[in-house]
């Protein structure tokens, strides 16, 4: 019963906690990281067809396969500056748990890098900004050789609720 | 191999077990739905004890869950116990299965494994808390008295195997045997065993007397008198429901009329009734459960409804009394385990009513459907109930719904009922007017003088039929029923994606065999591609179609119904009943079916008086007929009634102020006037209908899912309404626009005309904006690229250089400014996501020919954007 209960909470562990593989891609210089479990795919850059009356972040819609999934921008987003497409840009297709359904977004990203393996000692929370900014979608940061990534909580970057909200603005 | 399902449930929850985190209740509620599907099988292989095992494991399991019991390792080595032994005792009764079943010698093959049953868990039970102190200490004296009792069981057992009928000394033996038992068992609690066996002793009494030869309901009893005995030995209080082997027994003597007071009777029912007082609160897994019951309950009580329609016209049909048989049992077997007394016992009695007719006792008749029906409508309240148990979370009372005066009379039935026969077949060639009356009476005649040949011989010898006809009416006696496809569960997300895949497919090919084109060698292969790629897609979409039969069954039981309520002869055939339609459609059919039917049987069809009067059949016919016609499914309700009084409707309207009574109707435009709010011409409100809400709520339902409502009637001859709806809710025929660079799909209903305004009919209002005149009314223009912000240039474009679509919904009007028709063709609406529904002024969007994403305009909704 003993090992049992050992491999049990070891598989607990393994999905509860940060270490992991991450999907990496660049976004205006920096790099970001998402767990590769919610990555559905990574596709070239295809035509959008823009859904009028939404925020800026939202590109479009996209027909992956006979289904209609909407595209965010994750520059515009986060309010970085928009750059044109280029050859390297692609839509990150992502599945994100919302009202215990899970929708497939896309993610447009301006190049994706790698798939790492980062343990939890390589993970550090995020960093608090104080209580004015709202880190909640960032899961922490990965230090790996010199640089950091930024792993991101998806699920929170996404959230459906947040960008009816802007919607409505 | 019947045990084989029952080792693999049992291999399947060790391997839960050991997997299972004793602490996380979550984790063990997982285990739940294996022993649901253990106890089945054990009911199914008849392992009573077993099942009862079964039970109690839940119990345990269930207990812990609600935190009640603290010590989560002792339960898990009790329920390590349970399941062990259990295996243990399902591979003996597996054995002795494979042996020659010459006695009945299972049972005490079986018996090793129930014992060791018993002290396994016996030992692990006073740490669960649950064993009564006194009754350890009582227990050596008692388990004397157990074994004792056990071999008096096998010897019965014995007995009744080897039993033939019109032995009476075997019958003395048994008398005995059960004296015996009787006798052993007096002082031991609960009394229920002694009851048990003397109700056996009776019935053994009467088969004496009576020369009855049927053992079942001994052997019943038998089953009955182990299972309790294993349960005693366990400690523990029987809990099954065993009033029906107590009726079984009883019912013979009843009849026999042995005046004795029956207290076997009451105490089954305290045994079945621990009615909960206070709401019980409902736990996590169980909820699981309970879902899955009540979704499949649900289910399968619609299959009844249908199936007891198709007994009505052919009552001797054996499969379609076993079609109705099987979901009653099911339900049986599921609300015994989840411990719905009510549903169980409601569901029980009918089942042993059906039982009877299925072993051909009797043939289920006019009343039989009726009480059937009753007890498919109650079991329909009491899973309501569990639904809305479900919702609130808390297990709610169902006291007030009356199932005992049920049963009562189910069993009344089952008793009153004797067999019937087959309709002659004489009858039916003079139905089919073959032959007529005197020559069939001439066939009797001689029949009477040549009792071995049949009436079809004699007839054809004759020459009064063809044999060919004889045959066909034979046929017709003993209808051949053709064996309904095999059919698989699948989910509606994977259909979708099925055909989400398929409508890709075809765009591909449609893009390869541009590009081919140049290339014979390679254009014939694609082009046979393209056939099968189309044929697919068909196949796709269709899976999501299923034949209305269904919904016209329903409206079958709803015309016998209305038409016993309102004293009316109604009949009412079907044609095209295999007709098909998408799934979602149907749900939008029933409702505005059910508003119709009504209309019909309550102010179509006249009285019988009324219609002999007018030199009608007394019977009223109703028609439903559903067809195919030009991408919508055509409904039509036809009645031979009294049909609209156009003068009555004209009265009525005036009245209301509708019309002034000036104007020049047609008779169409006069029907459409029944379909205004608040109109209603009967005279009096009837239970039935005629409150006044009827065929606006027909049309609006209608309406909502694209639909059209048309009514065609002639006074005295009667009423027809026809409805059309679109084959599928997911496919909109749409038109597709350019505006600038963005291309929209408008629906091609909301569509009045589309024209090139000339520059002197383009105007601007002050204070209400632009507005181009079409028959000399102004409509205001809506720039969708103004609304939807996608205007680049700083220019407006002048209304007299694009084109303008003038579009009504909801009788209002707007022009619509574009710049090109693309075209008209069907789409397929797509959710643009959960992200994106509340888009204003969007209804979804729709895969372009070329793969791309084209957005469907959402008409009113556009109309609402300033």
């Amino acid at each position: 019963m003993g090992d049992v209960q050992e491999t049990l909470n070891q598989a607990i562990q393994s999905t509860t906690l940060k270490t992991g593989k991450y999907l990496t891609f660049t976004l205006a210089d920096e790099e970001y990281g998402i767990g590769i479990l919610k990555v559905k795919e990574i596709i070239g850059m295809m035509p959008i067809t823009s859904v009028p009356r939404t925020p800026d972040f939202v590109k479009g819609v996209i027909n992956l396969r006979g289904k209609v999934i909407p595209v965010i921008d994750l520059r515009l987003k986060f309010g970085m500056a928009s750059i044109p497409y280029t050859d390297r840009t692609c839509i990150i297709v992502v599945e994100i748990d919302a009202n215990d359904m899970t929708i497939q977004i896309g993610i447009v990203v301006d190049a994706v890098s790698e798939v790492l393996n980062i343990k939890e000692e390589e993970i550090e929370n995020a960093p608090s900004f104080g209580t004015s900014l709202n880190t909640d979608y960032i899961l922490g940061m990965a230090k790996i050789d010199k640089g950091v990534k930024i792993l991101l909580d998806i699920d929170r970057v996404l959230s459906a609720k947040e960008i009816q909200l802007l919607g409505e603005r | 191999m019947p045990y084989e399902i029952m080792k693999d449930l049992i291999e399947k929850f060790s391997c839960e077990l050991v997997l299972a985190d004793p602490e996380d209740s979550q984790n063990m509620s997982g285990l739940l739905p294996v022993l649901k599907k253990m106890h089945g099988e054990c009911i199914r292989l008849s392992l009573q004890s077993e099942a009862g095992e079964v039970i109690r494991a839940r119990d345990l399991i269930t207990r812990g869950i609600s935190g009640n019991d603290t010590d989560a390792d002792q339960r898990i080595a009790s329920l390590e116990t349970f399941i062990k032994e259990l295996s243990h005792a399902v591979t003996n009764a597996g054995q002795s299965e494979n042996r020659s079943k010459d006695t009945e010698s299972g049972a005490v093959e079986t018996d090793p494994g129930d014992t060791a049953d018993a002290e396994g868990t016996g030992a692990a039970a006073p740490h669960a808390g649950e064993a009564d102190p006194a009754a350890v200490s009582r227990e050596a004296s008692i388990s004397d008295h157990h074994a004792d009792l056990e071999t008096k069981l096998d010897e019965l057992t014995l007995l009744i195997g080897g039993f033939c009928p019109g032995e009476i000394p075997v019958l003395g033996d048994m008398l005995n045997n059960l004296d015996e038992l009787i006798a052993v068992s007096k002082h031991i609690a609960p009394s229920l065993f002694h009851d048990t066996a003397l109700a056996c002793k009776k019935y053994v009494e009467t088969m004496t007397m009576e020369e009855t030869s049927s053992t079942r309901p001994v052997e019943e009893g038998l089953v009955l008198l182990k299972s309790i005995l294993s349960h005693m030995k366990r400690n523990e209080p029987f809990a099954f429901d065993c009033s029906d082997v107590l009726e079984l027994l009883e019912i013979r003597f009843s009849e026999e009329k042995t005046a004795e007071p029956e207290q076997q009777a009451p105490a089954a029912d305290n045994q079945a009734e621990p009615e909960k007082k206070a709401p019980v609160k409902i736990s996590g897994d169980d909820m699981e459960i309970l879902i899955d019951f009540v979704s499949e309950a649900q289910e399968n009580l619609e299959t009844i409804e249908v199936n007891l329609i198709d007994l009505e016209q052919d009552p001797a049909n054996m499969e379609i009394i076993n079609n109705i048989f099987r979901p009653f049992h099911t339900i049986k077997g599921v609300s015994g385990f989840l411990s719905l007394n009510r549903i169980n016992r409601l569901a029980h009695a009918t089942e042993n009513l059906l039982d009877s007719a299925r072993s051909g006792e009797f043939i289920i008749n006019d009343t039989a459907t009726d009480v059937i029906l009753e007890s498919v409508d109650t079991l329909k309240q009491l899973i309501e109930r569990v639904s809305e148990g479900i919702n609130t979370g808390f297990m709610p009372k169902d006291d007030d719904i009356d199932v005992d005066s049920l049963r009562d009379k189910l069993q009344t039935l089952q008793r009153a009922l004797i067999r019937g026969d087959r309709e002659p077949l004489g009858e039916i060639l003079v139905k089919r007017k073959m032959v007529d009356q005197a020559s069939l009476d001439q066939a009797l005649e001689d029949q009477k003088s040549h009792p071995d040949r049949k009436i079809g011989e004699i007839l054809v010898d004759a020459k009064k039929v063809q044999p060919g006809q004889v045959a066909s009416a034979l046929m017709d006696q003993v209808p051949s029923r053709k064996k309904p496809d095999t059919q698989v569960k699948v989910s509606t997300r994977k259909l979708d994606d099925l055909v989400d895949y398929a409508g890709e497919l075809v765009i591909a090919q449609s893009m390869l065999k541009q590009k081919t084109m140049d290339y014979p060698l390679i254009s014939q292969n694609v082009s046979q591609l393209g056939q099968i790629v189309t044929n697919m897609q068909t196949i796709a979409m269709s899976m999501r179609m299923i034949s209305i039969k269904a919904t016209f069954m329903k409206m079958i039981r709803l015309v016998r119904d209305l038409a016993k309520k309102s004293g009316k002869e109604v009949n009412l055939t079907m044609q095209g009943e295999d007709t098909e339609i998408d799934r979602n459609v149907v749900d939008a059919l029933y409702e505005p079916m059910v508003h119709m039917i009504r209309n019909s049987v309550d102010h179509g069809i006249e009285a019988v008086s009324d219609r002999l009067e007018k030199g009608k059949p007394s019977q009223g016919e109703i028609v439903l007929r559903a067809y195919h016609k030009g991408g919508h499914i055509m409904i039509e309700i036809e009645d031979d009634g009294k049909g609209l009084d156009r003068d009555a409707i004209l009265e009525k309207a005036k009245k209301t102020g509708l019309v002034t009574g000036k104007e020049q109707m047609t008779d169409a435009q006069v029907y459409d006037l029944i379909m205004q709010p608040g109109f209603s011409t009967a005279k009096q409100i009837t239970d039935v209908s005629g409150r006044g809400v009827g065929m606006d709520v027909v049309k609006n339902g209608l309406e909502k899912f694209r639909g059209q409502l048309q009514i065609a009637s002639k006074k005295g001859r009667g009423t027809k309404f026809t409805i059309s709806l679109p084959l599928t809710l997911a496919i909109i025929d749409g038109m597709l626009v350019r505006v600038d660079e963005e291309k929209y799909v408008i629906p091609t209903m909301a569509i009045q005309k589309a024209f090139k305004p000339a520059r002197e009919e383009c105007f601007t209002v002050e204070g209400k904006g632009e507005m181009v005149k079409d028959r000399g009314s102004l409509i205001p223009v809506i720039r969708l690229n103004n609304i939807y912000k996608t205007d680049r240039s700083n220019e407006k474009k002048p209304v007299h250089e694009g084109l303008v679509v003038v579009v009504e919904s909801k009788d209002e009007k707007r022009a619509f400014l574009i710049d090109e028709l693309l075209g008209k063709d069907e789409y397929v609406i797509k959710s643009l996501g959960a992200h994106l529904e509340g888009v204003e002024g969007l209804a979804g969007g729709a895969i372009l020919a070329d793969g791309r994403v084209g957005l469907i305009l959402d008409v009113h909704g556009i109309f609402g954007i300033r």
